[in-house]
């Protein structure tokens, strides 16, 4: 137990080198682009016929927010208040903080992306090996195969365009935009949960079908492949159940990588789904992130980027310290590979 | 063995699409997104709480819901709909009509040598808290700006504003830095709305408290306005009638809808959905091209828009024009200019990037009745210049300047090619559309452009520090006859690389001082109350340089393609019944619900009312 003590030891600094040197290049990146922090601010007030002038606003956000510091100096400022949990105020939304923007948003994503994550993964993965380890036999099942590779290969705008304009404007059955409905207060009523549901509906079915398509495709080649291995032959020569042979044989082993895309699409999550955001009007990080890197307001990128990144290394992380343990062939001593 | 398997699938399957169902079905009371009923049913229901909302369609979500402060730039004043719906102001000038409307004032008047102007506050108005609203808050809202210059417009009214005194409870005097006579309609410098907005007073009572104004969240947001802010979310801002709204008492007359939404439902297909189910009454501004609203228009006839057919839409005041970048060679040479202006078609951009929704523009101002006295005198000067497409007088001045065509067919001088860098918003369709087709039309005259899109703050920064050659489409704003002729003024002038005062103030860099001496001679002429005439004839004066010069080359007039729904609400103002601006991004909206009074004080100019009364 010892050596795997050293193992988990040694991700955990690669974990804490990744965040930091991935936090320092997000600090500066944006601040080498040429633009102001209020630019897109200007450029929208412009659109509905607002004007102001430009550089003296522009001198005042600098001072306040200390742009007009050196970049060391706001570098240092910038860990100093990371490490003490202060993500700041966002330039573009001021007076809001960054921890209330990303907050606020965040359950949303991840009840949406999470749940249809988890359902995709896990109605993909069995229809795939069940259709996978049948082939010929799965009569007509195997009709999947073809509709699976045209939802994978749709993009899924046009799915989600597809779906609203079905269901909520053709036959009006589910609300055409938001998470819940307009004028309604959020809180913990049956009321405002079945609307929540009912909104959420479309928006995850544009996410399920797409990503379903995909668990299925993948899980479907891993069991075909698997089923001319030497040992799923052996295991039928032993006269062990097919039913076994198959979900205790060739389906385990096949969930292994299954398992890893798993783990790297949870990590992905707080991304968002910029595109579903943006069609549904459904709030999420994904436009939060969006937006932030389009008006260049720096400490929304970093709160941002940091959501992101601490979720994939965190993900990452997990996969790694697990890995040993449910897979026997993976060793952590020694070198220490994974 | 696996039959069963996929039997068991199947029957899941089965239970969850039955579960989803059930989910949709469940009525939900206090929704706005119910399935439209018929026209004619949903006028007459008057218990229905959709019969009774005005939605309108905003272009995106609200990233920030639970600050609602005006004076922070971040804040958008337009699509939260609150600077028309909790906040009013003194007066409002309505476009359409010339009315120059006083609201929370009765009337103002300048000094003899226009350094300052008095201004009789209204009685009887009161704040929605119940203060009386008085010459104090106006005071402390001038000093608040002079104490904040992180606020918006902070900098513009210190600038043209020395102070502001109480001469009683409700008389304020303004004075001002310098003479001007136009002070009621610098929306930066004045409690007036001319177009989109201007200075909001604030409750001395609740700001006075507060110790840093700029990081203020002004929540509850207090006003003097007909409604109160019942609820933000990320979608949507919705706001309730008040009951003691002091309109109410002193005009004696109510806005109609009980509720007033203002909701982001998605990109523009979303919008067009949403309004030919009845949804919503109005969207913003630039969210629907001519396309959609043709397509709404054929699914719900309810759908109207400022004319009945094309090109549908209402002018806004700031018509779009081409900008060159005057420090850039060789496009400080007028004849350069020019020769690109003859090689652009206005009529195609009309036909290609706005689909006919408006018409082409040969000067930088609206075609507004109000203005065409002046427009029609320099008709001789337009006709001379070199605002018409005319490929043979582009080629003569080409040709004139030395340049000849290489073997591409693209106009070089000493063997270096003419590619000027066309600098356009990715983030705006309309510009995306309109610099394309420029584009290609500089192209077959033998332009080598190179068409430069970009987005956000980097193209914020770019154009205001004029790192481009051509800028086009530029909204040239807002569109009185001094205000845009004051925007080729030098005293606008920065150096490139350092950032210019705003867009169309002079980020193309232009400095000619005869020019600016007829600008001044304008202003002078207007403080000394100058007829009509006098008027045009230096406006003429001035024209004549300003063509000679064609700093800018106008394009188009700006279309705001509008649709209202009258299943709901009518008395929209159209083509027909011009009784205001179809504006709803603006602080003027709050009049299209409520009507305003003559500007002679007898009767009432009506508002929206519900449909089928």
């Amino acid at each position: 137990m010892n050596a795997y003590l050293i193992y988990v030891a040694r991700r955990l600094v690669i974990l804490l080198a990744t965040v930091f040197i991935s936090m320092t290049v997000v600090f500066f990146v944006p601040r080498l682009v040429p633009g102001d922090p209020l630019g897109a601010i200007f450029a929208n007030m412009a659109s509905v016929g607002g004007s102001v002038n430009a550089p003296e606003l522009v001198a005042e956000y600098r001072l306040r927010f200390g742009l007009d510091r050196p970049m060391w100096e706001q570098y240092l400022s910038f860990w100093r208040e990371l490490l003490r949990g202060n993500l700041g105020f966002s330039i573009s939304n001021f007076p809001a903080e960054v921890s209330d923007m990303l907050l606020s948003a965040l359950p949303w994503t991840i009840g949406l992306l999470l749940v249809t994550t988890l359902l995709s993964w896990t109605l993909g993965s069995i229809i795939g090996a069940v259709v996978g380890w049948r082939g010929r036999q799965a009569g007509g099942w195997r009709l999947l195969v073809p509709v699976a590779l045209v939802l994978y290969t749709i993009p899924y705008y046009i799915l989600a365009i597809i779906l609203v304009f079905s269901f909520a404007f053709h036959w009006p059955i589910f609300p055409l935009s938001g998470a819940y409905s307009v004028g309604m207060q959020p809180g913990w009523n049956s009321a405002f949960i079945l609307d929540v549901l009912r909104h959420a509906i479309l928006p995850a079915l544009s996410i399920l079908l797409v990503s379903l398509g995909w668990w299925f495709l993948s899980m479907r080649s891993l069991i075909i492949t698997l089923k001319g291995e030497d040992y799923i032959l052996n295991a039928e020569a032993r006269g062990i159940f097919e039913r076994r042979i198959m979900w205790g044989y060739a389906f385990r082993n096949a969930l292994l990588p299954q398992a890893t895309g798993l783990a790297i699409s949870l990590g992905h999550i707080v991304g968002g789904a910029l595109i579903t955001e943006v069609i549904f009007a459904y709030p999420g990080v994904g436009y939060r992130i969006y937006n932030a890197i389009n008006s260049l307001d720096y400490p929304l990128i970093q709160g941002g980027v940091l959501l992101i990144i601490l979720s994939v290394a965190a993900a990452n992380f997990l996969i790694d310290i697990l890995y040993p343990l449910i897979d026997p062939r993976i060793r952590f001593e020694g070198t220490g590979g994974s | 063995m696996q039959h069963r398997t996929i039997h068991r699938l199947f029957f899941l399957l089965l239970l969850l699409l039955a579960l989803a169902v059930t989910v949709a079905c469940q009525p939900i009371v206090t929704t706005v997104e119910q399935a439209p009923a018929p026209a004619e049913e949903a006028a007459s229901a008057s218990d229905d709480p959709r019969a009774q909302t005005l939605n309108v369609a905003v272009s995106r979500p609200f990233a920030d819901p639970t600050s609602y402060n005006i004076y922070t730039p971040g804040f958008d004043r337009s699509r939260t709909g609150l600077g028309a719906m909790v906040h009013e102001y003194l007066f409002y000038l309505n476009l359409e009509t010339g009315d120059y409307i006083p609201w929370l004032a009765t009337g103002y008047e300048y000094n003899d040598d226009y350094t300052a102007i008095t201004v009789n506050l209204r009685e009887g108005v009161k704040w929605s808290d119940g203060e009386a609203f008085n010459a104090d808050d106006v005071v402390f809202t001038y000093q608040m700006l002079r104490d904040n210059p992180g606020m918006v417009w902070a900098n513009e009214a210190n600038q043209a504003v020395a102070s502001v005194e109480k001469i009683d409870d409700l008389t304020v005097q303004f004075n001002l830095t310098e003479p001007n006579p136009r002070l009621h309609l610098v929306r930066e410098a004045f409690p007036a709305v001319p177009v989109w907005s201007g200075i909001t007073i604030q409750p001395e009572h609740i700001w006075s408290q507060v110790d840093d104004p700029v990081a203020f969240k002004n929540d509850p947001p207090v006003g003097t306005g007909p409604y109160t802010l019942a609820n933000a979310t990320e979608s949507a801002f919705t706001y309730e009638r008040r009951d003691d709204w002091w309109g109410a008492e002193v005009f004696g007359v109510t806005p109609a809808p009980q509720t007033v939404n203002f909701m982001h439902v998605g990109p523009e297909t979303s919008v067009a959905l949403s309004l030919a189910a009845n949804e919503i009454d109005t969207p913003a501004i630039g969210i629907l091209s001519p396309g959609a609203f043709d397509s709404v228009k054929n699914r719900n006839d309810r759908v109207t828009a400022w004319l009945p057919e094309l090109p549908y839409a209402w002018y806004d005041p700031c018509p779009r024009a081409l900008m060159f970048q005057h420090e850039h060679e060789p496009w400080g040479d007028p004849n350069m200019r020019k020769a690109i202006s003859s090689l652009i078609d206005r009529d195609q951009i009309v036909a290609l990037a706005y689909e006919g929704a408006t018409t082409a523009a040969n000067t930088i101002w609206p075609a507004y009745s109000g203005l065409q006295p002046y427009v029609a005198s320099i008709s001789g000067i337009i006709n001379d210049s070199a605002v018409t497409y005319d490929p043979d007088k582009a080629e003569a001045l080409f040709t004139d300047a030395g340049y000849e065509k290489d073997g591409d067919g693209f106009w070089s001088l000493n063997g270096e090619r003419l590619a000027p860098a066309l600098l356009t918003n990715a983030d705006s369709a309309e510009n995306m559309k309109v610099a394309q087709v420029i584009a290609d039309q500089l192209e077959a005259g033998g332009v080598a452009v190179q068409l430069q899109p970009l987005s956000g703050s980097v193209q914020n920064t770019a154009l205001l520090e004029g790192s481009w050659d051509l800028y086009a489409p530029q909204p040239f704003c807002p569109g009185t006859i001094y205000e845009n002729m004051e925007l080729f003024h030098s005293k606008f002038y920065v150096p490139t690389g350092q950032s210019a005062p705003w867009y169309e103030r002079n980020s193309f860099r232009y400095q000619n001082p005869e020019y600016d001496a007829i600008v001044d001679e304008m202003l002078a002429a207007l403080g000394a109350g100058a007829d009509e005439a006098t008027l045009i004839d230096i406006y003429d004066r001035g024209m004549e340089i300003w063509y000679n010069d064609l700093p800018v080359t106008p394009l188009v007039q700006a279309p705001a393609l509008v649709p209202f729904n009258t299943t709901y609400w009518e008395g929209w103002p159209n083509a027909e019944d011009p009784w205001m601006m179809p504006v709803n991004w603006w602080a003027t909206m709050n009049l299209l619900l409520t009507g305003y009074p003559t500007p002679d004080g007898s009767g009432w100019v009506e508002g929206i009312h519900p449909a089928g009364q």
